[in-house]
């Protein structure tokens, strides 16, 4: 398996969650002040990065073998279905866009009227912590099914963290114009085909092009996704 | 019960047709076996799995 392929994947998966959690840590940081809002964050990076301290190596240890493949796949085909859906319930007008700007402003009016810094801190630590969890859980998953290559897939979310809090802190903005959906849908794309690829692996399966096959999933599922995307456009459109 | 709720909203996204439809892929693999059968029965199933799930309730 690529280094690029599970570092791009979580490049992206991070960097969606961490444009999420960064409006949380934006809000936080203007009603409640930037220290209460950067301690939060920091609190939960703490924690997600002990997760991954812990539970990474442990399980790259293991070494790449069928049982554990047969536990991590259907993670991610879950993970990876959940992913997707969310994006083809938006791409086809059955759910509303994720508007950063809304989530924003809901959530200063929510800090400005709890008057408390405690909110704020508990605000920006459950923000960064629910957001970065599935990160987290990713980045294992792959440290067990790939464990010569769990320093990209830490690397690639680390990385994706870096530019938005740093593209955060430049602008002080909410990120209105990221395109979330798209990435979303690339990530769930990715997820569903490597957790197919390795539950199936796990499973015994003899997967038609090696490796290789990983990316004609991709192709078969992003077919599969952009016709039911156009089905259910054209069902609400009826 | 809220916990495992949330535990279970974390892993599905709040379906239930994708850990049904998981659930029906993998046994029909185990089934098949190792034939090449087993690799498109099994992808076919995990892609209606998601067409089930993207048809559920929006939540």
């Amino acid at each position: 398996m690529n280094g690029w392929v599970l570092g791009g994947t979580t490049f992206l998966a991070s960097a969606v969650e961490t444009v999420e959690a960064a409006t949380i840590v934006l809000a936080v940081g203007i009603t409640q002040g930037w220290r209460t809002a950067l301690t939060g964050a920091a609190w939960a990076l703490l924690a997600l990065g002990v997760i991954i301290a812990i539970l990474g190596p442990v399980l790259a240890r293991q070494g790449a073998i069928a049982w554990l493949e047969l536990i991590v796949g259907p993670f991610m085909i879950l993970f990876g279905i959940a992913w997707l859906r969310k994006a083809i319930w938006r791409a086809s007008g059955r759910k509303a866009m994720h508007d950063e700007q809304a989530i924003f402003d809901k959530e200063v009016a929510m800090l400005r009227a709890a008057h408390d810094n405690r909110v704020g801190f508990a605000t920006s630590f459950q923000g960064v912590f629910v957001e970065g969890l599935e990160v987290a859980v990713i980045v294992v998953t792959f440290a067990a099914t790939q464990p010569l290559l769990l320093g990209w897939s830490i690397g690639g979310a680390v990385l994706a963290a870096l530019v938005v809090a740093a593209a955060g802190v430049l602008l002080r903005t909410p990120f209105a114009r990221v395109p979330e959906n798209a990435i979303k849908s690339i990530v769930g794309l990715m997820l569903l085909s490597l957790g197919t690829f390795w539950a199936g692996e796990g499973l015994g399966i003899v997967w038609w092009f090696g490796d290789a096959t990983v990316f004609v999933l991709v192709l078969l599922y992003a077919a599969g996704a952009t016709g039911i995307t156009v089905a259910q456009r054209w069902s609400i459109a009826a | 019960m809220k916990i495992l709720r949330e535990i279970y909203d974390f892993i599905t996204g709040g379906s239930i047709a994708a850990p049904i439809g998981l659930t029906v892929a993998i046994v029909a693999a185990i089934v098949l076996g190792r034939g090449a059968a087993a690799s498109y029965v099994f992808f076919t199933l995990i892609l209606m799995t998601l067409l089930a799930a993207t048809h559920e309730r929006v939540t």
